[in-house]
């Protein structure tokens, strides 16, 4: 540090002669512990000399007394601050301290049996007190301002002022605690540093500039306090606090850069102390959101969406933080302005948050690029194609045909929507909150209280996926339908799928004309359960179990026809083509193909177990590009199906438009999910 | 693990296979650098090359291998003439190399194109114009040629 100066420091020693402190020492440099304790001692001395310089070069270049005021870097500075300690201002502060914490005391000694309540008049009474004392202080400034009236001195106004707000500590902490409350409390401004304030701006002469401010912000907050106990509004004192420290801090910055003090050591020390952290929480949290809103604009545009899928909002990174930040920060609305801000800004900047909620935790082996490729918004690698994608049917158009003014408009549109939805949002207050649809219709929405009991539960089982129909009926009053069985075709795989649907349509008329009655009536839920039950008993009479238990080929084709009865049922449509079922189901279709794939993989391993290493065995399934993670990743529409989740975003991050295996334009991806 | 060096444990097990029978060495030129690589290997059957040893320098930048860009590959210097190899350089114009490349392929694919390409030479894009037209004009005369440049080479390496 200050002691060791090698040649190469000498420069630096001639432009900052402060650091040079080597003549300065505790003990002689002979002593054993010389390096211990000197080694502190110069450091120390460095630093306080460095802030003395500052100021002092300060003071040459603005010439202005006032600063003086807050800092002092003389003797007096040190006098000052043992003095305060003797001061009327420390030993009120310690009296007052003293008495709510008796109070404070009090209520818990109290026995919490005997509801004891003060008398509403009492209450009132005593805010009354701390309102009109407070609303004196507050017009009393105007004077001090020399608006109007007669200006008293600086010391006793401000002890005027410190007095008040001990007052108003002291009858809000009585109130609250007889009635089991917790008392409110300004967090930005406290006692102890109110008084030490008030000491130092008292003994240094301030002008009404550099007191009034903290004054008048200062006793508005203790009458915001006592206003909403008064009213019995303590849940609306968020919003009082709000819209007085906004204005407020907006004016201090107004005041910061219009005053005709310049530069930066003309910061009111007291004044920034207090309000910079004020200032710069709200901004963070404020670009936070805007930030996250641009973010949301995006993904709901037309980028994602062109080909019917709409990018996901809930991916975002903060998606869950800003939808649910009441929660996280726990608001009670009793809170002040300042502590909601800074505890909403810690929120905001934890770079926990980010880790446990975001990408680098999702993706570790992401080789993120230096800058974002200028393409990568819309590069299908990024788009997740969630539901049925539908463009499959009518893909074959070549994409580029697809006029960009088309694009521009429907852009425009759900951007208008988009912002539409926001403002309701603001007006409606949480409401609007669910803008996004969930697509997908659940079989559970036709539950409801009337026809559940045709809903054969089954009790005591957490059913986890959305099928509330249990694939047999045990019921009692159930008695399949002679008509359903003769009338369902026996043959359903062997149709080609119009003469199939012509079939079917045929079959249905008839059909429900038979069931016109009890079974009708009884909801088209139970229709189609029954049809199903009867489909299924059609196949599994006792012979042909016997013969599936003979047949394990047999088997999987009678499963893969249960699946299609089982999805009839869940869809609810009219009638299921092979077309649909597929149209409709295809990742399960997918996942089925990949499960029936896996066997062969398998095998196909086994046979290379022979002649080569095992070292292969893992390059047949694994992503071509890292070669170590398993494909799980199939493009739209080429469908290929060669990636891992790592190399589809290191790709899309990339700008990557084209499916890397084909070269086929890229519009989107599924995940899948490989058991 | 990086893909290159995912490559290049599993390389050796691969070149012992009869599919690459005819890569006789493709190595980093130093273990602890996987940047810089070479590779020996022989002229693809019935093409002029066949019979002789060709050698390729590879360059990796191994920030961007393999996503966003592929080898650098450049023929020793004057040793092979063909349409597509600039001769003082050894210079390769393959599509692969440059605007085709994608992420799927490996070393031992860019190897393997450029043997198709001493086969097979592209003539809509030579970069040795002189070659690609007698090439063009006379062939047997284009295998003499390349055959006395290949014994050249040959005999200045021994």
């Amino acid at each position: 540090m200050a002691n060791v100066t090698t040649p190469g420091n000498q420069s630096i020693l001639a432009e900052f002669p402060y650091l040079d402190q080597t003549s300065h020492t505790l003990i002689n440099s002979t002593s054993l512990l010389a390096q211990t304790i000197n080694v502190p001692y110069q450091t120390f001395r460095s630093f306080v000399s460095s802030i003395a310089q500052r100021y002092a070069s300060v003071h040459a270049h603005v010439e202005q007394p006032q600063v003086n005021e807050n800092f002092t870097t003389s003797p007096d500075f040190f006098w000052m601050s043992v003095t305060y300690f003797l001061s009327g201002y420390a030993a009120s502060c310690l009296f007052v301290a003293v008495i709510l914490n008796r109070l404070m005391a009090m209520s818990s000694l109290r026995s919490t049996n005997q509801q004891l309540k003060l008398a509403p008049w009492a209450k009132v009474t005593f805010h009354m007190i701390a309102l009109l004392s407070l609303g004196y202080a507050l017009i009393q400034i105007g004077a001090q301002f020399r608006f109007y009236g007669e200006e008293q001195p600086a010391g006793s106004y401000m002890s005027i002022c410190y007095g008040i707000v001990c007052l108003s500590h002291c009858i809000e902490t009585f109130i609250t605690t007889t009635a089991n409350l917790k008392p409110l409390e300004e967090s930005d401004y406290s006692l102890f540093e109110l008084s030490s304030a008030f000491y130092q701006l008292s003994k240094s002469n301030a002008t009404v500039d550099s007191y009034g401010y903290t004054c008048i912000i200062c006793l508005l907050g203790r009458f915001i306090i006592h206003f909403v106990e008064i009213f019995n509004i303590r849940h609306y004192r968020i919003i009082f606090s709000t819209l007085l420290n906004v204005p407020f801090s907006v004016y201090m910055i107004y005041l910061q850069f219009t005053s005709n003090l310049s530069g930066i050591g003309s910061f009111q020390v007291f004044r920034v102390f207090k309000n910079g952290p004020k200032i710069l929480s709200t901004s963070i949290v404020i670009l936070s959101y805007l930030c996250y809103k641009l973010s949301c604009l995006v993904r709901m545009g037309n980028f994602g969406s062109r080909f019917g899928a709409t990018s996901r909002v809930e991916e975002l990174q903060f998606y869950s933080f800003w939808q649910n930040w009441t929660t996280y920060l726990n608001l009670s609305g009793e809170e002040d302005f300042y502590s909601v801000a800074l505890k909403f800004a810690v929120f905001l900047c934890n770079p926990k948050q980010a880790r446990t909620n975001g990408i680098h935790r999702e993706f570790e082996d992401v080789t993120t690029p230096t800058s974002l490729h200028k393409s990568y918004l819309i590069s299908g690698y990024l788009n997740k194609v969630d539901a049925v994608p539908a463009q499959e049917l009518d893909f074959r158009r070549d994409l580029r045909s697809t006029s960009v003014w088309r694009l521009r408009i429907s852009w425009y549109v759900t951007m208008v929507k988009y912002l539409i939805g926001w403002f309701k949002y603001f007006w409606k207050g949480n409401k609007g909150r669910n803008i996004l649809e969930e697509p997908e219709r659940n079989f559970n929405d036709f539950v409801t209280e009337n026809n559940y009991v045709k809903f054969l539960h089954v009790k005591d089982e957490k059913d986890t996926d959305k099928f509330l129909l249990p694939e047999e009926d045990y019921t009692e009053d159930y008695v399949p339908l002679e008509t359903e069985i003769e009338d369902v075709d026996d043959e359903l795989e062997e149709y080609d799928e119009d003469e199939y649907d012509d079939n079917f349509n045929d079959v249905d008329d008839d059909f429900y004309s038979d069931t016109e009655g009890p079974i009708h009536g009884a909801g088209q839920e139970r229709r189609i359960n029954n049809r199903q039950l009867a489909m299924a008993q059609e196949l599994f009479n006792p012979e042909q179990i016997q013969e599936l238990i003979r047949s394990p080929n047999e088997m999987s084709w009678y499963l893969s026809t249960w699946a299609i009865l089982n999805y009839e049922n869940v869809t609810n449509e009219r009638m299921l083509t092979r077309r649909r079922f597929a149209r409709n189901n295809e990742l399960g279709i997918l996942r089925e193909v990949m499960s029936e794939r896996s066997p062969k993989i398998h095998e196909i391993h086994e046979h290379h177990l022979h002649d080569q290493d095992s070292d292969d065995e893992a390059v047949d399934l694994a992503c071509v590009v890292c070669k170590t993670n398993t494909r799980n990743i199939i493009l739209w529409p080429c469908k290929c199906f060669a990636l891992c989740e790592n190399c589809r975003m290191s790709l899309g991050l990339r700008g990557f438009n084209t499916c890397i295996c084909c070269r086929r334009e890229v519009s989107g991806y599924s995940k899948l999910n490989i058991v | 693990m990086s893909r290159i060096v995912k490559e290049y444990m599993g390389l050796q097990k691969r070149l012992q296979t009869p599919e690459f029978s005819w890569i006789s060495f493709l190595a980093p030129v130093d273990d602890d650098d996987l940047s810089e690589w070479v590779c020996r290997f022989q002229g693809p059957s019935e093409s002029p090359f066949e019979g002789f040893e060709l050698g390729l320098n590879i360059t990796i930048d191994l920030e961007k291998y393999p996503i966003s860009g592929g080898p650098r590959v450049l023929f020793e210097p004057r040793t092979v003439a063909h349409p597509n190899v600039k001769w003082d350089t050894g210079e390769i114009c393959l599509d692969l190399l440059k605007d085709a490349w994608t992420p799927i392929y490996t070393l031992l694919d860019v190897v393997g194109a450029i043997r198709d390409l001493l086969a097979d030479p592209g003539l809509d894009s030579p970069l040795d114009l002189d070659i690609a037209q007698i090439y063009d004009a006379d062939y047997e005369a284009y295998v003499q040629i390349v055959r006395y440049r290949l014994e050249e080479a040959r005999l200045a390496r021994v």
